[in-house]
């Protein structure tokens, strides 16, 4: 019989069995978001036994991260982190063949902005090309910084978006369009565009 | 930029940025719970009620009622439905109940593929097959108060399945009116399509305002590519030249069909049907690949889903019990398939109105999961009648209580709407809401009242805060802000 949501625990409780070192806190956090950070992984890797040690690895880095870490919102906390160990797992298996998942569909349509080649030598600060995306990405109005997070960030399938904001798929691959176009206006004004 | 430096720097965003992004998603979809496209047909009973009644007059509602002004705005009710034979007296579903169970969005039969890249295929359930008919009569669905979507019903007979078992001879499709003309002049087509409804699907027809039930319904599977058309036996590429000249939708059509580019299509002009069958099932068997080789194709589990398959353990055999409509009382349904899991979602419909009641069957192992908010028999036999509060309102005899009018604000319409939910309190209560429209140039303008009734019929008006002690943060209470435009919507198809 699968966990009913009344009875799960809420993220203080979750946190607070972290911070007590009690190994339910693993537990209760696949219980309540193990699916969803399957989902994250899955998005980004397209591999099942993959995916799952991505979530093991996820719980491996929470219990680590908490404490001293007080997560504000527990559920984008353990993303951030599922996100981090599948794009590591997703470019190490992408040097091996193509990974037919939503992330390599994604990257593909940045491919006015990111290179294919990898033999590009100049390497980017990617912490100063995070602040400029959070820049970017918070001059956004709050639909458009929904769709590139959900596209660029989880790699949300365009029918997933089009179905959590209810517009057309149409509407969702125009916006993408448009966002990619002022992303790259960006990029090149801040010299990061290579 | 390489794609790992990209991700990195994904990796660095301001930690905010994650969290607001993730409360948004889940507040998206919390609401969506409620106003999701699966419960269209529930929704669609709901909003018929509003409409056929914004009509006519009632005292029930104006005891409880904000002030009434000398001079009301003229009123243009936003869509009017005089006959529909299944809507009476506010029991949308009376004798009916089956009917209800037509809103299937996203089940697909057989084999689904996806694709991406610039030479993208997309492939579904793909069959070939010449039109038959287009019915001569429009018909549509409310997505909306104020948005309808438009649809042709075109009739394929189906000359072979390449994709996709146990299709029916003739098959119906349902497309937006400027898809179906283009469809025309074709002896033949190569389609992807995907299923949308699996019986009694409902659609309104435009001319005689009645609710028709299609047997199930199918939709081009658009985005990019689908259609292939043939003349003689050949591709011909005039379908997608007509493409580029269709003033009026050519941007809608050019993202359906892939910029009418012939070179994103496993076809060539001249190509003959059975060429490009063979180039597609090449496709399709080796999984990739057009000329360029970015073409990645996904796939999904295989799914054809009949009762069978939902309900084969004891808890769900049960469940489909508890789902057995009785009267007045009705679940809508949905097939969710995704490559994590394979759901039945249904939602209760009382007196033709959505509740927050929903149960999730899950395909795969047979569970099931309950809403905290299931309704009991005695509830059933004490609900406020809103079905009749809302067909006896007269909307003109309300104003915006929190809207301050002026001439720059031109009156658009009134909307009234209901809905039952139980409190926190466990008593069920009959909500009706009514929203204005304004528009000012570009921008619109919306303002909202909520009348609560209880089993005694008696009502009362809240505000949106007070609503929320009694419900919780329910997807029913709107949330824009009053006295605050907002930009014109998207433009009705």
């Amino acid at each position: 019989m699968k966990r009913r949501k009344i009875e799960e625990l809420s993220d203080e409780q979750i946190i607070e069995l972290y911070f007590r070192r009690n190994e339910d806190a693993i537990a209760e956090t696949d219980a309540k978001y193990g699916k969803y950070l399957f989902t994250v992984a899955y998005n980004v890797l397209h591999d099942k036994p993959d995916s799952e040690e991505c979530l093991n690895d996820t719980y491996l880095g929470a219990w680590k991260a908490m404490p001293p870490t007080r997560p504000n919102v527990l559920k984008a906390f353990l993303t951030a982190i599922t996100r981090r160990v599948a794009i590591k797992r997703y470019h190490s298996n992408s040097k091996k063949k193509a990974v037919p998942s939503e992330m390599t569909v994604s990257l593909a349509e940045l491919e006015n902005v990111i290179s294919t080649d990898e033999d590009i030598i100049e390497e980017l600060d990617t912490e100063r090309l995070g602040q400029v995306l959070s820049g970017f990405i918070r001059s956004l109005d709050h639909r458009r910084r929904f769709i590139f997070m959900s596209r660029y960030y989880a790699a949300d399938p365009i029918d997933t978006i089009a179905r959590d904001l209810r517009v057309s798929r149409s509407t969702v691959n125009k916006e993408l369009a448009s966002i990619r176009t002022e992303l790259q206006e960006i990029l090149v004004k801040e010299g990061l565009y290579i | 930029m390489k794609a790992i430096e990209w991700n990195d720097a994904l990796n660095h965003l301001d930690t905010d940025i994650v969290e607001q992004y993730i409360e948004q998603k889940d507040s998206l979809r919390q609401r969506n719970k409620i106003k999701n496209f699966r419960m269209r047909i529930g929704a669609l009973a709901a909003c018929f009620l509003l409409m056929v009644s914004a009509v006519i007059t009632l005292p029930m509602l104006k005891s409880a009622a904000p002030p009434i002004t000398d001079d009301p705005p003229p009123l243009t009710p936003a869509i009017t439905l005089p006959t529909i034979p299944t809507i009476a007296g506010g029991n949308v579903i009376s004798g009916k109940q089956e009917a209800m169970h037509g809103d299937l969005s996203y089940t697909s039969v057989g084999t689904s593929l996806y694709c991406y890249g610039p030479n993208a295929f997309y492939v579904n359930t793909v069959i070939h097959a010449r039109i038959t008919e287009i019915l001569p009569d429009k018909y549509y669905v409310p997505v909306s108060p104020t948005t309808n979507y438009y649809y042709r019903i075109v009739k394929l007979s189906v000359i072979e399945s390449i994709r996709g078992e146990g299709l029916p001879d003739e098959i119906l499709l349902g497309v937006f009116t400027h898809v179906a003309e283009i469809l025309e002049g074709y002896e033949e087509f190569i389609l992807s399509l995907e299923q949308t409804g699996i019986e009694n699907y409902m659609m309104i027809n435009q001319t005689t305002n009645e609710v028709t039930y299609f047997p199930h319904m199918f939709d081009i599977y658009s985005e990019r590519s689908s259609v292939i058309a043939f003349n003689n036996g050949t591709v011909d590429a005039s379908f997608w030249e007509k493409i580029e000249e269709n003033k009026a939708h050519r941007e809608d059509l050019l993202n359906m069909f892939n910029e009418g580019k012939i070179n994103n299509y496993p076809a060539e002009p001249g190509f003959t049907i059975s060429e490009v069958k063979e180039k597609l099932l090449y496709l399709m068997q080796n999984k990739l690949t057009l000329p360029d080789d970015r073409t990645i194709i996904l796939n999904m589990n295989p799914d054809y889903i009949t009762a069978e398959n939902v309900f084969f353990t004891d808890e769900s055999k049960l469940i489909k019990e508890y789902l057995e409509p009785s009267e007045n009382n009705v679940f809508t349904q949905e097939i969710y398939h995704s490559s994590i899991y394979s759901r039945v979602y249904y939602q209760r419909i009382i007196n033709g109105f959505v509740t927050e009641e929903e149960i999730i069957v899950d395909i795969d192992s047979g569970t099931v999961k309950i809403t905290e908010e299931a309704y009991s028999d005695s509830d059933l036999e004490r609900l406020p009648d809103i079905g009749k509060l809302l067909a006896e309102i007269d909307l003109t005899q309300f104003q915006p209580p929190h809207t301050k009018l002026n001439e720059n604000l031109i009156y658009r319409c009134t909307v009234a709407n209901g809905t039952y939910r139980k409190g926190a309190d466990g008593k069920v209560y009959g909500i009706v809401r009514i929203v204005w429209y304004y528009s000012r140039g570009r921008q619109r303008l919306r303002d909202d009242c909520y009348f609560v009734y209880d089993s005694t019929g008696n009502g009362s008006v809240l505000e949106r805060d007070e609503l929320k002690k009694l419900i919780g943060n329910d997807g029913f209470i709107l949330d824009f802000e009053y006295n605050r435009p907002t930009n014109a919507p998207r433009l009705i198809v």
